[in-house]
């Protein structure tokens, strides 16, 4: 047992021992901080689809540990607690029993109904660490149910989010802060029992930390925080070192702000040199009014979660550690790192869904210029992105009012991995722990009726390793009292956003569409606060996750088995992998008929070991100066030009596997380019872009 | 096994009830006969290889041992016994291993994806280490194709109104489809038969005429809204069932022919039991093993006159807690079995991956010492079995501090192998002397299950520090005041039938309806059977072992030293205490954390 002076001391010696029995305790107290927040949540999408995470923080705010629900959270908590230190540091000061709260999306918040509230760990008068806790709640107030608005020209016609402000002060509850926070809802009884359950998972954290300080002593608590973080650290940097050193890019999409059909770019370029990453999305384009605009804070939440997510495999999953090992650039004024008075009320389901997406292709790109087949079996293409949420609003024929926001659109397909296909309808890769809810849950709280919750056949992206497919409900009110307000809400209608990599194809496309009850069918826009009238049905189709690898290199067996399964159709299996099913001769030959059709021409086979030379890609060489094939060999030209001005391009159109990005005007502002080995024709890369745009050279590596 | 007779005091059981418990576990099967009358109640405990393939032999195995306990045949127990609980792993294995009935689930059309869907579930029940490499996740296994997963139209809403008339024709449609593609036994589960569950009868109906031998399992049995869990587990009873039903009717033959002629019930994983019949439900008994430790549990915590426990057991690969609040086990919240979510009520156990298996290394980014999730399992097993385990693991920790020194008469273990396992794969790295390092070795997997207890425990809004802690299971005793002390729990009970603890929660009814136990004030010390060097407080002193199964009522012993039993060791540390209470209990009053 050691003793206890109060003021800081000299870190202890480390133990290997205690390290571990103190990481545990560390982890056993943020869960039971989860409990107390799950025990008195009035949220449903907290508790059923765990939209939620707490962690425990360093004393300068760093994110040592966090649960694994929504990770863009764990991230968000350091800044918030930074900001708090900085502006309440020195003046007026932080004291024991204070507590903070905010759903200030300037400062960090992921977007307005995430709302936070922190609290500094004091060991008598010495603040030794933080801890804090984010949860959705169903409305913050603003304008409309469900504090999301459609059509807002800023934040102003948004939420307006709480700047992070003192709401508990030496223990006590500050009644007029509550009324501030809890008088701009519309379900203010139901926020008091999060904010209550937060308030209280904090206190469990105090005292539970306090607790170890009395036993093992403070500074052997604090070092095991700092430690986890350092250690970490040591380990993603040396994971980094270890990596090829390049420079890897890819271009998200975001179409509709709103209030016009405009086309939105978040491009990255990501760098890896010695020891740290550098993912710089300063070419982004120029923020939108409201609605879909990430601040800089919650980009890099989401670049941490997504860095977190692929790189991180096997290490500890310490926020913190990730955080330093990168570094994030933007520029002010861009979607990805927007100004007051730009409104970003589902920013985390649009810009920032596709700055996870460039994190994860580039990641999965880099670890490609691997031979290391550990590495390697951690490449992972995008899951889905952007998929339709809606949010409802009525009242039943009773006369009761309602108010949702449903989680349909939440199992979307997981890309595929090198080695394996992406998980059918698995969801987000930064929500490891997102569920959606039950159908009969829906129709016992709303007054709903589903037709189907089906598997979207098709709707993986294709490749040697296929996207998991998307979902697609559709529903009927049923009871309601009259017309309800429909708002829904996506990108990736248009051009595919979840994209494949090595030559994968995007998953498909998501759409909402209204078949009317005269049967007229309307495909709403991405962004639409429209109407549902009884009668009327609601299908929400769900993208799927994007491939791996050439589709045409797919064993046939798997495409086949995937027809049995219902999760390919036999024209999707010929259409999308040259597979004619039950007819092995047939496949060969619509197969080398696809490989013709590439290139032009009869492609030359594949070597039997590929040539020697520095690794880009599984696909591309660089040897005395040159591409080289390495499937085939084909000197593809000097790496003086860019090696995507070298390959063979083909150009189609957005709508070739499913039709509804035409059912709308617009869709041939978007392109599919394939690029393929002018030689043996395997297919070396998918990208989607804006027709006028460049061609992207995907991959560079550098010397160090 | 060796005899170790419990004198248990009268009760109002008719005289010469026998009751008998049994319980298969994957490897062992174990069986309690209790024989209240006439004069002293006995209780008798046998332990037999479980026979894969072949359950009943064993349970029939382990019954003959525990009445060749009471010195009786097994005959004789059998035609006196009026019932017989039976805890069944047969369904689990099942599961496990994809042996299952080839089974069809019909449900409505336009929502054959509720199970692949899953909810988008992708790590629930997954290790942490798989929880957080992406490429690790995946959805709970399907258990079927989707080619066997046939919707029928038919539509009843929340309100339990039929919006859609169930199309007889379609159903009759599916389920030839599915007989002629080898389906013997249906799931059935509509969306809201909890509200209604006409179609689901009138489609059970039609099973019944158009495939007679099929088995049915239907979801409006399990009374819940949410379709998925009630789906899971329609599904799970489904392939379960007829092989719990072929086992169960094999087993009763056997009993019969033997000269059984009482109840024969099952256990449930809710803690009940079934009479073998039409209302069993197969999906019930899944990991009723555990549960049955915990009913045992509550029937020892009424017997200490107490309401309030943790019940705690380590076993090769896991450590369990359950709570006994009110002098019941507490249920889960969202039961599971596996990773397959449930939807009835099931007696909840929490686990962790640390048991006496568990591997113990230096985490490669950390340098802590970790020790599990990873195990050796039986096979290797610990170094100190000499079975081809070179890996250090808790086991060899106990076994190089000098805690144990065999399996009871089942295995002698190597104190060599386990030091030498110590030293490559934790001491050296650490730079610690072997006995430091297999200390810390303990000292981390106590820790870790100090962690669940506190959990589980703070989670239902108590203190650990209130309650009575129970340890049974083979390797409980060894580490039970050390987690004990850690959660500030003052005392803990190791029963007279700690081995086969699960066995005797299986007996059937008010199990065994004993009076209190009584703590006498005797002081008697008996002598040490021998003495062992073993480390304690830094340093190896020499320690008292005492006999268990020869410590009369009262007796009272001050660590450090052991107390060994047949198929487990108690250590007391320096400063714990122990008593034998007048049942054979050993209670044990823990000193400080170590």
């Amino acid at each position: 047992m050691s003793s206890d002076p109060l003021g800081p001391g000299a870190a202890p010696p480390f133990d290997a021992t205690l390290f571990e029995v103190l990481r545990n305790r560390l982890w056993a107290i943020n869960d039971e901080a989860v409990d107390a927040i799950v025990a008195v949540s009035g949220s449903p999408i907290a508790t059923e689809g765990n939209d939620f995470n707490s962690g425990i923080l360093t004393a300068t705010g760093e994110v040592a540990l966090a649960g694994p629900y929504v990770l863009v959270h764990a991230a968000a908590l350091g800044q918030v607690v930074r900001y708090v230190i900085e502006h309440f540091g020195d003046e007026p000061g932080i004291g024991p029993g204070d507590m903070f709260i905010t759903n200030d999306t300037y400062v960090g918040a992921p977007h307005q109904p995430d709302v936070m509230v922190m609290a500094p760990v004091f060991r008598g008068d010495r603040l030794i660490a933080w801890c804090g806790s984010c949860v959705h709640q169903n409305d913050v107030g603003g304008p409309v149910p469900g504090s999301i608005t459609v059509g807002a020209t800023s934040i102003y016609e948004e939420a307006v989010p709480m700047a992070p402000t003192r709401i508990v002060e030496s223990g006590e509850l500050l009644a007029e802060v509550e009324q501030e926070y809890l008088g701009r809802s519309r379900t203010p009884e139901l926020n008091r029992l999060d904010l209550l359950g937060q308030i209280e998972a904090n206190r469990v954290v105090a005292r539970r930390v306090n607790g170890l300080c009395d036993r093992y002593g403070t500074e052997t608590v604090t070092a095991v925080l700092d430690g986890l973080i350092d250690r970490t650290e040591a380990a993603v940097r040396a994971r980094l070192a270890s990596l090829p050193e390049g420079r890897w890019r890819h271009r998200g999409l975001v179409e509709h702000d709103g209030i016009d059909d405009r086309v939105y770019e978040i491009g990255l370029t990501m760098t890896k040199l010695g020891d740290s990453l550098h993912l710089d999305f300063t070419d982004a384009s120029p923020q939108a009014p409201a609605l879909i605009n990430t601040s800089r804070a919650i980009t890099s939440s989401y670049a941490m979660a997504a860095v977190m997510t692929v790189l991180g495999y096997g290490l500890p999953w310490t926020p913190a550690a990730f955080w330093r090992a990168m570094e994030v650039d933007t520029t002010p004024g861009t979607i990805v790192d927007c100004l007051w008075p730009a409104g970003m009320s589902m920013g985390v389901t649009a810009a920032g869904q596709e700055v996870r997406t460039a994190v994860n292709i580039c990641l999965s790109r880099m670890f490609d210029a691997t031979d290391d087949p550990d590495v390697r079996g951690q490449i992972l293409a995008s899951c889905v992105s952007g998929s339709f949420t809606q949010t409802i609003s009525g009242a039943f024929d009773s006369g009761r009012d309602f108010s949702a926001m449903l989680l349909d659109g939440l199992p979307g397909g997981s890309g595929a991995r090198w080695g394996g296909d992406g998980l059918d309808t698995g969801g987000y890769l930064t929500s490891p722990a997102g569920l959606c809810t039950n159908i009969e849950t829906n129709e016992q709280h709303y007054p709903v009726l589903y037709r189907y919750r089906r598997e979207r056949t098709d709707s993986g992206g294709p490749g040697q390793w296929r996207g998991g497919v998307g979902v697609e409900h559709a529903y009927q009110l049923h009871r309601a009292a009259s017309p309800v307000t429909s708002t829904v809400f996506a990108h990736g209608q248009q051009p595919p956003t979840a994209a494949g990599v090595l030559g994968g194809e995007p998953g498909t496309q998501h759409t909402g569409i209204y078949e009317r009850s005269d049967e007229t069918i309307e495909v709403p826009p991405p962004k639409q606060m429209g109407e549902l009238a009884p009668g009327d049905l609601y299908a929400n189709l769900c993208g799927g996750g994007g491939g791996v690898g050439d589709p045409l290199d797919r064993d046939p067996a798997s495409v086949e088995h995937d027809v049995a399964e219902g999760l390919v159709s036999e024209a999707g299996a010929a259409r999308d992998y040259g597979v004619v099913v039950g007819d092995g001769n047939a496949t060969a030959a619509l197969r080398a008929s696809r490989r013709r059709e590439r290139i032009g021409r009869d492609p030359v086979p594949p070597l039997n070991a590929p040539p020697a030379g520095l690794r880009l890609s599984s696909i591309v060489v660089l040897a005395d100066g040159h591409y080289l094939c390495r499937r085939c060999g084909h000197d593809h030209g000097p790496t003086t030009e860019p090696l995507v001005s070298l390959l063979t391009v083909s150009r189609s159109s957005v709508d070739e596997r499913t039709p509804w990005p035409s059912a709308r005007p617009g869709a041939d502002r978007f392109e599919i380019r394939r690029l393929y080995c002018p030689s043996c024709a395997v297919q070396v890369d998918v990208q989607v872009a804006l027709a006028d745009a460049p061609l992207l050279e995907t991959a560079e590596l550098l010397e160090h | 096994m060796s005899t170790a007779e419990v004198a248990f005091s009268l009760t109002p059981l008719p005289l010469g009830a026998v009751r008998i418990g049994i319980d298969t576990g994957g490897t062992f099967t174990d069986a309690v006969v209790v024989d209240s009358g006439p004069g002293e109640a006995r209780l008798g405990m046998g332990k037999a290889l479980s026979t894969p393939g072949d359950l009943t032999a064993g349970a029939l195995a382990a019954v003959e041992a525990a009445a060749s306990d009471l010195g009786q045949p097994l005959a004789e127990v059998l035609k006196q016994a009026d019932s017989i609980g039976y805890a069944t792993t047969v369904g689990l294995n099942a599961l496990l291993t994809g042996t299952g009935a080839p089974i069809g689930l019909i449900t409505t059309a336009g929502f054959e994806a509720t199970l692949p869907v899953a909810r988008a579930a992708k790590v629930a029940g997954l290790s942490p280490a798989e929880a957080t490499e992406a490429v690790c996740w995946a959805k709970p296994p399907l258990l079927l194709s989707r080619r066997r997963i046939v919707g029928v139209p038919e539509r009843i809403d929340a309100h339990g109104e039929v919006v859609l008339p169930l199309d007889e024709a379609a159903a009759a449609a599916a389920i030839k489809a599915l007989r002629d593609d080898g389906v013997t036994s249906y799931a059935v589960s509509l969306l809201w038969s909890v509200a209604d569950p006409r179609h689901e009868i009138r489609i059970a109906d039609l099973i019944a005429e158009i495939h007679p031998s099929a088995h049915v399992s239907l979801s409006s049995a399990v009374p819940r809204i949410g379709e998925y869990e009630r789906t899971m587990t329609t599904v799970l009873d489904a392939i379960t069932a007829p092989l719990v039903a072929e086992e169960i009717r094999t087993l009763a033959d056997a009993l019969a022919k033997r000269g059984f002629a009482g109840h024969l019930r099952v256990m449930q994983s809710s803690g009940g039991t079934c009479a073998v019949d039409g209302a069993l439900r197969a999906v019930e008994t899944l990991g009723s093993g555990p549960v049955a430790g915990l009913l045992a549990s509550a029937e020892l915590v009424q017997q200490l006159g107490r309401s309030e426990a943790i019940a705690t057991d380590v076993g090769g690969t896991s450590f369990d807690v359950g709570l006994i609040t009110g002098g019941e086990p507490t249920m889960a919240t969202r039961p599971m079995i596996g990773r397959w979510a449930l939807a009835h009520p099931v007696v909840e156990v929490v686990s962790i991956g640390t048991g006496g298996g568990s591997l113990a290394r230096i985490d490669p980014v950390l340098g802590s010492l970790r020790v599990g999730p990873h195990s050796a399992g039986a096979q290797p097993g610990p170094a100190c079995y000499r079975r081809g385990g070179s890996a250090p693991t808790l086991t060899d920790a106990a076994v190089a501090l000098g805690y144990l020194s065999g399996l009871g008469d089942v295995l002698e273990l190597d104190r060599e192998a386990a030091e030498r396992a110590l030293e490559d794969g934790v001491a050296g790295a650490l730079e610690l002397s072997v006995p430091e390092a297999a200390d810390a070795v303990i000292r981390v997997a106590c820790s870790q299950m100090a962690d669940l207890i506190r959990r589980v425990t703070v989670q239902r809004g108590h203190d650990p520090a209130g309650f009575t802690m129970l340890a049974y299971g083979g390797a409980a005793p060894q580490y039970a005041t050390r987690y004990a002390a850690e959660v500030g729990v003052a005392e803990v009970v190791v029963p007279a039938a700690a081995s086969v603890f699960s066995a005797s929660g299986a007996v059937d009814g008010k199990r065994l309806a004993l009076g209190p136990v009584a703590l006498t004030d005797s002081t008697s010390e008996p002598p040490p059977s021998e003495r062992r060097s073993a480390w304690f407080d830094r340093q190896f002193i020499s320690c008292p072992v005492y006999d268990g199964p020869g410590l009369a009522p009262g007796t009272q012993l001050e660590g450090p030293a052991f107390i060994d039993h047949p198929s487990t060791t108690i250590v007391l540390r320096p400063d714990d205490r122990a008593e034998v209470d007048s049942q054979g209990h050993t209670h044990l009053f823990p000193g400080p954390p170590s």
